[in-house]
C-alpha cells in the first residue's frame, strides 16, 4: 500500500509535482500515466525517499520509506537500471542484498528470475539496455518486498521480454503484491494494468479503472446508416450534432447521443439501419485527458 | 533481514573489492612506490660514491619516501573514485534507496576504504623502505634504527587518511572530475601557491597545517628535508585526521541534504 498525500516538489521555479494525492492498493498491476515530463520518476523518487519533498508526505506500509528497518524488503525499485560498469551483476544485487543481510542464495534466485544467469559474472558495462533493464528488476526484487516500483521498466526490452515482464507484473500482483509502473505509452498499459493513475504537469488527472476511464472521456460518436441519410443529416445538423461522412449513406454524427438521434429520426419519419455507438479507444481517453491537462496552463 | 551498520560495511567492502580498478591503482601504486623508492636510493649511492656527503639516517628514511605525494595523490583518487563513480553510473540510487538514513552509506565506504588501503600501504612502504635500503648499500637505515619503524607507519598512515579526504572530496562534490581537479589543487596547488601568497613568517605558520606537509611530517625523522618547520608526527597526523573528517562531515552533510 502506498500512500501520496499533497505531495509537491518544486525545483527552483518549476513546479514538478503539484499536490498530488492518490494511493495504490495491493493485488493489482497500477499503471502510473503520463506525458514525459509529467513528473512520474519524481514522484517514484519521493516515494523511495530520493528526493526531498518541498511538501506533502507519501508512505509505504504506513510509514515514510526511510523509518523502514528492512526498506529493501518492504518496497522494491527500479528507478534506472544503473549498475557501475566494471561490477559484474552478480556483485551488484550481492553489495545490494549485504546491507540487508540477504544471502547469495538470494541473489541467484533473482538473476534466474530474470533470465541473467548466463551473464551473472559479465560485467555490466557490456550489458545491452534490455539486460541492464533485468538487471535493475532483479535489484527490485531482491528483497522479496510487498511492494514493487518500476519507472518505465519496458525501455529497452525486446518484445519477448516485454512479455515476460507483462507477466512478471501481473503474477506479482496476483501473490497480494502492489505493483506501480510508470510508463508514457498507454498501450502498454491498456494491456498491462488494472488500475490507472494518470498525470501531467504535476497533476492529477484521473485515478481510476481502465473501463471508467474510457467512458469518462466520451470523446465517442454514433456511426449511423439510413436510406434517406442526407435529410436526416440536415436533420441531426439542426439539432447540433457534428456530422462526417464515413460512405454512401453511412457517416459519423458527434454531440448528440444513440436515444436522440433515434427519436428525432422516428419524430422526422426517417428509417435508420443502423445505429452504433462508438465508444473512444483508451489511447484517445488518455490523448484528451492530457491534452486537457497542456490546455489548462 | 535489516540493515545494520556492519552489513552496510560489507556491502561497500564487496563493492570495493568486485571491481578491478580498485586492484589495478593499488598494484601500480605499490610497484611505483617500491621501484622509486630502489632507483632513488641507488641514485644517491652512486652520488656518494662520486664524493658527495654519506646521508643521515634521517636522509635515508626520507629517500625511501620521497615517491609519497605521488602515491598520496593516486590513493586520494581512489577515495574520490569510490564515491563518484557511484554518481557517475547512477548506482547511487540503488545504493541510497537500500540504506535510506545514507550516512551509514559514506562511513561504511570509509571504513572498508580504510581496511584496503591500511594493510597495502603498510606492506608497500615496509618494502619501499627495504628496497630503498638496500639499494643504498652501506649508508642506508635498518629498521632497528630510532624512530625508523614510526615513519613507516607514518607513511601508510598519511596515504590511508589523504584516501579518506578524497573520499570526503568525493562526497561534497559528486562528480569525478571536479572532485579530483579539487584534489589536485588541495594536494598539490595549495601548497604551491601558499608560499608565495603568503608574508614570511605567516608563511611558515600556516603551511604546515595544509594537507600535503602535514602528511609528509606523519614520516619525516627530525623533520628533515623541508625548508621550513613542519609538526611533528603526532601532532601531523592529528591535523590530517582533522582534515579527513572534516570533509567527511561535508559528504554527510551533502548527502543527506541533497536529493540522491
Amino acid at each position: 500500500m502506498i500512500e501520496v498525500q499533497a505531495l509537491t516538489k518544486r525545483y527552483g521555479g518549476t513546479l514538478a509535482v503539484d499536490e498530488l494525492s492518490f494511493s495504490v492498493t495491493p493485488g493489482q498491476v497500477t499503471g502510473f500515466l503520463g506525458p514525459n515530463g509529467a513528473g512520474k520518476s519524481t514522484t517514484m523518487r519521493m516515494i523511495v525517499g530520493l528526493d526531498r519533498p518541498t511538501a506533502g508526505t507519501v508512505t509505504v506500509a504506513g510509514r515514510p520509506y526511510r523509518d523502514h528497518p528492512a526498506p529493501l524488503c518492504q518496497v522494491g525499485t527500479l528507478l534506472d537500471a544503473a549498475a557501475h560498469r566494471g561490477r559484474s551483476a552478480r556483485s551488484h544485487l550481492l553489495a545490494l542484498a549485504q546491507t540487508h543481510g540477504i544471502g547469495r542464495r538470494r541473489v541467484d534466485e533473482v538473476l534466474e528470475t530474470v533470465g541473467l544467469t548466463a551473464v551473472a559474472d559479465r560485467r555490466a558495462g557490456g550489458f545491452s539496455l534490455g539486460m541492464g533493464q533485468r538487471l535493475g528488476i532483479a535489484a527490485a526484487l531482491l528483497g522479496d518486498p510487498a511492494v514493487v516500483i518500476l519507472d518505465e521498466p519496458v525501455n529497452g526490452l525486446d518484445p519477448d521480454g516485454v512479455l515476460w515482464l507483462r507477466n512478471l507484473l501481473k503474477g506479482l500482483a496476483a501473490e497480494g503484491r502492489t505493483v506501480l509502473v510508470s510508463s508514457h505509452l498507454m498501450s502498454e498499459m491498456a494491456v498491462t494494468a488494472e488500475h490507472l493513475v494518470v498525470i501531467g504537469r504535476g497533476r492529477l488527472l484521473a485515478d481510476t479503472t481502465v473501463a471508467e476511464l474510457i467512458a469518462r472521456v466520451a470523446v465517442g460518436s454514433v456511426l449511423v446508416r439510413s436510406p434517406h441519410a442526407t435529410e436526416l443529416g440536415d436533420l441531426l445538423t439542426a439539432h447540433g450534432a457534428a456530422l462526417s461522412p464515413v460512405g454512401p449513406g453511412v457517416f459519423h454524427a458527434a454531440g448528440l447521443g444513440v436515444e436522440r438521434i433515434g427519436d428525432l429520426a422516428l419524430a422526422g419519419g426517417l428509417a435508420i439501419h443502423e445505429l452504433t455507438p462508438r465508444r473512444a479507444s483508451l489511447e484517445e481517453a488518455y490523448m484528451e485527458l492530457t491534452r486537457e491537462a497542456v490546455e489548462y496552463r | 533481514m535489516r540493515i545494520t551498520f556492519a552489513r552496510v560495511v560489507r556491502s561497500e567492502w564487496t563493492k570495493l573489492h568486485s571491481l578491478r580498478s580498485t586492484w589495478l591503482t593499488l598494484g601500480t601504486v605499490l610497484l611505483l612506490a617500491v621501484g622509486l623508492a630502489g632507483a632513488i636510493g641507488y641514485g644517491v649511492r652512486r652520488s656518494v660514491q662520486s664524493g658527495d656527503p654519506a646521508p643521515t639516517t634521517a636522509d635515508a628514511v626520507g629517500t625511501a619516501f620521497l615517491p609519497m605525494d605521488f602515491l598520496m595523490l593516486v590513493i586520494g583518487i581512489l577515495g574520490v573514485l569510490q564515491i563518484t563513480g557511484e554518481y557517475g553510473s547512477g548506482t547511487i540510487r540503488a545504493t541510497l534507496s537500500a540504506v535510506p538514513r545514507r550516512w551509514p552509506v559514506l562511513a561504511a565506504k570509509a571504513v572498508a576504504l580504510t581496511g584496503v588501503t591500511v594493510p597495502v600501504l603498510t606492506v608497500g612502504c615496509l618494502a619501499a623502505f627495504l628496497v630503498c635500503q638496500a639499494a643504498l648499500g652501506p649508508d642506508g637505515a635498518g629498521l632497528g634504527d630510532s624512530g625508523v619503524p614510526g615513519a613507516i607507519v607514518g607513511a601508510a598512515g598519511s596515504a590511508a587518511l589523504i584516501g579518506l579526504l578524497g573520499l570526503g572530496i568525493g562526497a561534497m562534490l559528486r562528480h569525478t572530475a571536479g572532485a579530483i581537479t579539487a584534489l589536485v589543487v588541495l594536494l598539490m596547488v595549495v601548497p604551491a601557491l601558499l608560499g608565495p601568497v603568503l608574508p614570511g613568517e605567516r608563511e611558515e605558520a600556516v603551511l604546515k597545517y595544509v594537507p600535503t606537509l602535514a602528511g609528509q611530517a606523519m614520516y619525516a625523522l627530525d623533520g628533515a628535508g623541508g625548508p621550513f618547520d613542519t609538526l611533528s608526527p603526532g601532532p601531523a597526523a592529528a591535523v590530517l585526521v582533522g582534515w579527513a573528517g572534516l570533509l567527511l562531515l561535508g559528504g554527510v552533510a551533502v548527502l543527506r541534504r541533497r536529493d540522491g
